[in-house]
C-alpha cells in the first residue's frame, strides 16, 4: 500500500510517519484478520494527504460527498495503510447508543456486557468505520460524544469506563442530501475533520479499471469511462435521479462480461435496471446504446 | 414526424439524447428527429448534439434563420444536415465506435463539406451552394429562374424528383423547430382577464346562492347545514357575509346566465387544460420532485413516528424479563422495535382562487400536485381545497378529500376568479379540520396573501362599514392563522406573489413562510418546511 502511495504522489515525509505510527502501534495478534486488503484502491493524492495529516494528528475524519465517490473504499484504504483493525458500522434510523456501546445480555444465567463495535474497536485501537452517519438520529449519537472528542472515553453506567487505546481513530461517511438522511448537529460535526469527497475524475476511473481488470482493451476502459460520465452529467442536470449513476454496478457489469455476459446484458442488470422509473430507465437506455455496441462479448473487450 | 403524433415523453428522450451528444445541458434544442413510430432517432440526435459540440453553433444558427425565411426551409435544412452528418460521422466514430453499427444508410447529398471546415467556411459553403442550386439569396427571396415550383405549384416531392435531388425521404421529416411546438402547448393557455365581481347584489341571498352554483358547482351542504356554519363562523369581521362549500361537480345551465356563463365555462375549460399542459410540459422534472418530497417526508414520518417496544421472541435481551426463560421457559424475554403508524397526521392544502392568481394557475395546480401526490405516496390523508370570494359568499371548492384514493388530477381544475377573504376562507377551513379525529392536522395555504374584498366590514345593517383590505384584512388573516395555531392546527404558507406582497405575508404567516423562486428547489425547500413541522409533532 505503501508503495501505491509513492506512486500517488504523496511526500516521503508523509509516508516516514505512516511507518513510525505502524512500528508504534502493530495490531494484535487476534485483530490482524480485520485488518483489510483493499479489493478497490483510492486514487486522488489531495485527498490522500489530507486525511493522513489529519489521522497522523489524531483527528476523526467524517468524508462527505455524493454517490460513486468512494467514501467506503477510501476508508477501507486508510486502515489498510495505517495497518489498523477495522469495524464497520453501519449506521441506520434505529441505530442506539446499545448497538454502538454494548448492551446487556443474558449469557449462563448470568446478565453481562456484550461490547458493541465502539467498545471492542476502541479497546483494540482499530479504525471505526462508521458508515452513513446521518441515517441515525442525532439523538442517538450523542453517547459518542465523550468517545470522539478530545476526552477519548467510552462511559458506560455501571461498568468501568474504556479508555480508547491511542491509535483509534473514527472515519465517518456521510452522503449529504441523500435521501434518507438528516443534517448534522452541529456538536456532532465539530469532534471530525471533514473532507468534501470529489467526484471520482476520468483519469482516476481508467486508473481504477485499468487496476481491476488489467487485460480490459485500453479502448473500452475508455468507452466505460465516458459512459460513466455521460450519466453524471445527466444526473447533475436533473434529467435523471443517481440510481443508475453506480460505479460498483459498473465494476460489476466488467466482472459479468468476464463471467460470459455480453456487454449490453451486462449493463443492463448493473446500471439500466437500477433505474424504476420507465421513463428514465429509457433515458440510461438510450446513452447505453449510443455508446455501447449490443453484440460486445468477452473475447472483444478482454485481451 | 407531425408534431402532435410525437409524444412528451419522447420529445424529452430526443432532448437528452442531443444534450448527451453535446455535453451539455444548457440550450434548449432545436432540430430533434423521430422514426416512424414517433420515438426519438438515436443517430441523429446524437448527430445534433455532436453539431453543438464540433461548431460555433451561433453561426449556423444564423443558416438556419436565413433558411427559415423560406418557404421549404426543412428541405433545405434536411440537405444540409444531409450534407453535415458525413463529417461529424467521422470525426466523432473514434471516439464513440458504436456509431458505426447505429448509423443508417447515409444520403446521397450534391452539397459536401470537408472535415477541418469551421462553421464559418461551413455556413460560407452552404450559402453559396443554395444560392446556386436553389437560388436562394438568404432573406427570403428566390432567384428568377428557381422560382418554379412554387410557381407551378408543384409539390416539394415531385421538384426534387425532377431536379435529380436524391434527398432522403425519412430527413423531410426532420424538421421540429421548438418554437413550433411551444405555439401549439401555450395556445390553451389564454390567460382569462373577466373581472370577478362584475355581478350587482341587487339579488336576494337565494338568487346569489344561486349564481354562485351556476358558476362553481353544487353545493355540498344542505341550506340549513350552511346556516349553522354561518351563525358559527360568519361573525365579528365577517358579519353579513355568506359561507358556500361546494366540490365542483356542475349545474346545469338555465335561466337569464347562460349565455354570459356558457362563455365562462368554456374559458374555465381553457384554463384547466392550460394547467394540465403546464404540468404535462414538466412532466419529467414534477415527477423527480414528487419522487423526492415524497421520500424525504417518508422518511421523516418514519423518524418521529413514535416507536413502539414490543416483548418479542428475538431482538435485545430485555434483563427485567430474563428470569423468565429459566424459570417459566418463556423464551419472549426479547424486545423489539416496531414503529407505530403514522396514521393520526392529515394535511389539508388550501389555495388562494383569487383573481391576482390568474396568471399562476398552472404552476400553483402544478405545486399543489406535487404536495398532494407526494403525501399520498406517504399514506399521509390530503385533502385539497381552493377558497375565492364573490359577491359577498366565501366559496370553498373541494377538490379531493382525506379518502380519494388514486385521483389527485382533479387539482387541475382548479382556476382563479373574483376577491379572496383570507381570513373567513382559513376560519371556515379550520372548522372543517376540527371535524376530523386526526392527532396532528397540518394546513398548507398557496396564496399571495392579498387579501381583499368587496364585502365590507360592517357592524350592524346599517352600517356602511370599513373594507377588507390593504393592513386591516392583513391583521384579520394574522389573527386567524394564530387563533388555528392556537388549536393546534400547524400553518405554513407557500408564498406565491411578488416582492411588494412578501412583508405582509410575513406579517401573517411569520417563520412558516416559503417563497419558490425556482421551481427545481421546490421539494427541498417544501420539504423541510413539512418536515420541520413534524419535528414539532414529536416533541
Amino acid at each position: 500500500m505503501l508503495d501505491f502511495l509513492r506512486q500517488e504522489g504523496i511526500g516521503e515525509d508523509l509516508i516516514a510517519r505512516i511507518e513510525e505510527y505502524r512500528r508504534q502501534w502493530p495490531a494484535a495478534e487476534g485483530d490482524r484478520a480485520r485488518i483489510p486488503v483493499p479489493r478497490f484502491r483510492y486514487y486522488g493524492s489531495e485527498i490522500w494527504k489530507l486525511a493522513i495529516t489529519a489521522i497522523l494528528s489524531g483527528e476523526n475524519l467524517l468524508l462527505v460527498g455524493p454517490k460513486a465517490t468512494g467514501k467506503n473504499v477510501f476508508a477501507e484504504n486508510l486502515s489498510a495503510v495505517f495497518g489498523r483493525p477495522e469495524w464497520d458500522i453501519s449506521f441506520y434510523l434505529n441505530t442506539d447508543a446499545s448497538t454502538l456501546i454494548g448492551t446487556d445480555t443474558f449469557k449462563n444465567g448470568e446478565v453481562s456486557f456484550r461490547k458493541g463495535p465502539i467498545c471492542a474497536c476502541a479497546e483494540a485501537g482499530g479504525f471505526g468505520i462508521l458508515d452513513e452517519i446521518n441515517m441515525a438520529k442525532n439523538e442517538s449519537l450523542a453517547v459518542l460524544h465523550a468517545t470522539l472528542d478530545f476526552r477519548r472515553i467510552i462511559d458506560v453506567p455501571g461498568y468501568s469506563r474504556i479508555i480508547l487505546a491511542p491509535p483509534t481513530r473514527f472515519i465517518a461517511t456521510m452522503n449529504y442530501g441523500y435521501a434518507g438522511t438528516r443534517e448534522l448537529n452541529e456538536a456532532l460535526a465539530s469532534r471530525f475533520m471533514v473532507i468534501n469527497m470529489p467526484v471520482i475524475t476520468g483519469a482516476d476511473l481508467e486508473k481504477l479499471l485499468a487496476q481491476q481488470y488489467p487485460s480490459l482493451k485500453a479502448e473500452y476502459i475508455s468507452q466505460l469511462t465516458v459512459l460513466f460520465e455521460e450519466i453524471r452529467r445527466k444526473c447533475e442536470s436533473s434529467e435523471i435521479s443517481t440510481k443508475a449513476l453506480d460505479l460498483r454496478g459498473l465494476l460489476a457489469a466488467v466482472n459479468l462480461v468476464f463471467n460470459g455476459l455480453s456487454l449490453r446484458e451486462a449493463l443492463d442488470i448493473a446500471i439500466i435496471n437500477k433505474s424504476f422509473d420507465g421513463f428514465e430507465r429509457t433515458l440510461v437506455e438510450d446513452i447505453v446504446s449510443t455508446r455501447i455496441n449490443g453484440s460486445l462479448k468477452k473475447e472483444d473487450i478482454f485481451e | 414526424m407531425m408534431d402532435n403524433t410525437v409524444s412528451e415523453l419522447q420529445k424529452r428522450r430526443a432532448d437528452n439524447l442531443i444534450w448527451n451528444g453535446a455535453e451539455d445541458y444548457s440550450f434548449a434544442p432545436d432540430f430533434k428527429a423521430y422514426d416512424d413510430n414517433g420515438d426519438a432517432d438515436l443517430y441523429w440526435n446524437l448527430i445534433f448534439g455532436a453539431a453543438r459540440r464540433r461548431y460555433d453553433y451561433s453561426k449556423l444558427e444564423k443558416l438556419f434563420a436565413q433558411l427559415d425565411r423560406y418557404r421549404d426551409s426543412d428541405v433545405y435544412e434536411s440537405i444540409f444536415w444531409n450534407a453535415l452528418e458525413p463529417v461529424l460521422y467521422r470525426t466523432e466514430l473514434s471516439g464513440r465506435p458504436v456509431l458505426e453499427s447505429l448509423r443508417p444508410k447515409p444520403a446521397e447529398t450534391a452539397l459536401k463539406f470537408d472535415d477541418g471546415m469551421s462553421a464559418d467556411e461551413i455556413v460560407e459553403t452552404a450559402g453559396k451552394y443554395f444560392y446556386e442550386h436553389y437560388g436562394l439569396y438568404g432573406d427570403g427571396k428566390i432567384r428568377l429562374k428557381y422560382r418554379l415550383p412554387h410557381m407551378r405549384r408543384m409539390s416539394v416531392d415531385s421538384f426534387l424528383q425532377r431536379g435529380g435531388k436524391g434527398l432522403y425521404r425519412k430527413l423531410a421529416d426532420l424538421h421540429d423547430r421548438t418554437f413550433v411546438h411551444e405555439k401549439g402547448l401555450y395556445g390553451g393557455l389564454t390567460v382569462f382577464t373577466g373581472g370577478g365581481d362584475s355581478i350587482g347584489t341587487k339579488l336576494t341571498e337565494p338568487e346569489l346562492r344561486e349564481f354562485i352554483a351556476t358558476k362553481f358547482g353544487k353545493p355540498i351542504y344542505t341550506a340549513s347545514q350552511v346556516r349553522q356554519l354561518e351563525r358559527q363562523l360568519c361573525t365579528g369581521n365577517h358579519r353579513f357575509t355568506h359561507l358556500f362549500y361546494t366540490g365542483g361537480e356542475t349545474v346545469e345551465l338555465s335561466g337569464v346566465y347562460s349565455t354570459f356563463e356558457m362563455h365562462q365555462r368554456k374559458r374555465q375549460a381553457e384554463i384547466m387544460a392550460g394547467n394540465r399542459v403546464y404540468y404535462e410540459k414538466n412532466r419529467i422534472r414534477n415527477r423527480l420532485l414528487t419522487a423526492k418530497l415524497s421520500t424525504s417526508i417518508s422518511n421523516s414520518v418514519l423518524l418521529h413516528m413514535q416507536p413502539e417496544s414490543v416483548k418479542a421472541a428475538s431482538g435485545e435481551v430485555d434483563p427485567k424479563l430474563a428470569w423468565r426463560a429459566a424459570r417459566l421457559g418463556d423464551e419472549k424475554v426479547f424486545r423489539r422495535t416496531e414503529n407505530a403508524n403514522a396514521g393520526d397526521m392529515s394535511v389539508d392544502i388550501l389555495l388562494d382562487a383569487s383573481h391576482s392568481q390568474t396568471r399562476r394557475t398552472g404552476s400553483i395546480s402544478s405545486q399543489a400536485h406535487i404536495i398532494a401526490e407526494a403525501l399520498k405516496r406517504c399514506h399521509v390523508p390530503c385533502r385539497v381545497m381552493s377558497f375565492c370570494s364573490m359577491s359577498g359568499f366565501t366559496v370553498m371548492k373541494l377538490f379531493s378529500d382525506y379518502s380519494s384514493s388514486g385521483d389527485s388530477s382533479r387539482i387541475f381544475d382548479y382556476w382563479a376568479e373574483g376577491c379572496n377573504r383570507d381570513g373567513l376562507a382559513l376560519r371556515a377551513a379550520g372548522e372543517m379540520l376540527s371535524r376530523t379525529s386526526y392527532e396532528h392536522k397540518m394546513l398548507i395555504v398557496l396564496s399571495d396573501v392579498k387579501p381583499m374584498d368587496i364585502a365590507k366590514i360592517r357592524r350592524d345593517e346599517r352600517d356602511v362599514g370599513l373594507s377588507y383590505d390593504g393592513a386591516r384584512a392583513l391583521t384579520d388573516t394574522a389573527r386567524e392563522v394564530r387563533r388555528l395555531r392556537a388549536e393546534g392546527i400547524s400553518v405554513i404558507c407557500i408564498f406565491t406573489g411578488t416582492d411588494e406582497e412578501l412583508p405582509g405575508a410575513k406579517t401573517v404567516y411569520g417563520q412558516d413562510l416559503v417563497r419558490i423562486r425556482d421551481l427545481n428547489h421546490f421539494a427541498d425547500t417544501v420539504g423541510k418546511l413539512i418536515i420541520g413541522q413534524m419535528r414539532n409533532y414529536a416533541m
